[in-house]
């Protein structure tokens, strides 16, 4: 994952035109097939396209504008003590309710940790939109343990999670709040580090 | 009317493609992914491969150098097809030497362009 704010930008292009050419191409098509009436049975999913298309780049410029204001110092990392249960089920509240088949995991005692629950759940959130989006029918598996959110991910989608520049926006994201992520296996792991939250200071 | 292998690793686009093509009197055929590309040059149904760029675990570039290694492929007219920075695509197709490269972004229109130029046999341009 690119380590700077400009690199990271710089290599934000493919990623956001890849949404917006889907957007343009999709209601292109539209209006030409509106006009003639043909293929009236592929239009919902052409709306489709389009609606996707037009949250993921929700998703990329709010991750990029709150990164750049965290960055510039305009708006800084507030954090608190709250449960990563209480984060993660937020977070896939969200998801289910939109369809999404997601299953949250205790797997082990679960700590109360100080950090920015409300960009914690954002970026969460970011990241099981891409996952979502490439586990297909499969259930996603979030498990919760000590300072740890686990997502299983499949080899296949991981490959493609690797080049999501959702993941990468809210690796960086974490990375400001002191949370790391990082694959082990083919699991996505988000861990509370230990400058925010030092092994002595846990109960 | 050519027949047109669409890869895109973009299901949504790949799919929006097709159907675009297939309006414009092509026939087509999709892969939502790099793999499989190669077994399909092989039935030799194919006139042109639109092949996107940036894919995981195997990119356009890697599939163009299978194609052009294979001698009984090597001759597949294929068009660069991808969201990628128009410069980039541009250096990636010149030393690729592919027939063609077209950006996503630069309109449907240019692309038809570029193929009915390739396959009406006037030669390849971006």
């Amino acid at each position: 994952l690119p380590s700077d704010f400009t690199t990271l930008v710089a290599g934000l292009g493919h990623d956001l035109r890849g949404p917006l050419n889907v957007i343009i191409g999709a209601s292109e098509l539209l209006l030409d097939e509106m006009h003639d009436g043909a293929g009236r049975e592929a239009w919902r999913d052409d709306l489709l396209g389009i609606h996707t298309s037009g949250k993921k780049l929700c998703e990329i410029v709010d991750a990029l504008v709150d990164l750049a204001r965290i960055e510039s110092g305009q708006a800084p990392v507030e954090p608190v003590p709250v449960s990563l249960r209480e984060v993660v089920e937020a977070a896939a509240a969200a998801h289910r309710a939109a369809g999404a088949r997601l299953e949250v995991v205790p797997a082990g005692e679960i700590l109360a940790v100080p950090v920015d629950a409300r960009r914690l759940r954002r970026a969460l959130a970011s990241v099981l939109d891409a996952v979502i989006e490439r586990a297909g029918a499969d259930t996603v598996t979030i498990s919760v343990a000590g300072t740890s959110i686990t997502l299983g991910v499949g080899p296949s989608a991981q490959e493609h999670l690797a080049m999501d520049a959702r993941l990468a926006l809210a690796a960086r994201i974490c990375a400001r709040m002191d949370v790391d992520v990082a694959w082990r296996g083919a699991a996505l792991v988000l861990t509370v580090g230990e400058e925010t939250f030092p092994a002595e200071g846990r109960e | 009317m050519a027949r047109i292998l669409v890869v895109d690793d973009d299901a949504i686009f790949g799919r929006l493609t097709q159907r675009r093509l297939e309006n414009a009197g092509h026939q087509t055929s999709t892969l939502d992914g790099p793999f499989g590309t190669i077994a399909e040059l092989k039935k030799g149904s194919v006139d042109l491969l639109l092949l996107d760029v940036r894919m995981p675990a195997l990119s356009g570039v890697d599939i163009v150098r299978m194609i052009r290694s294979r001698s009984a492929l090597r001759d597949t007219r294929i068009v660069l097809y991808s969201s990628l920075d128009e410069d980039a695509l541009d250096e990636i197709a010149r030393k690729m030497g592919v027939d063609g490269h077209v950006s996503k972004s630069s309109g449907f229109n240019r692309l038809l362009g570029v193929i009915d130029a390739i396959v009406g046999g006037r030669g390849a341009s971006a």
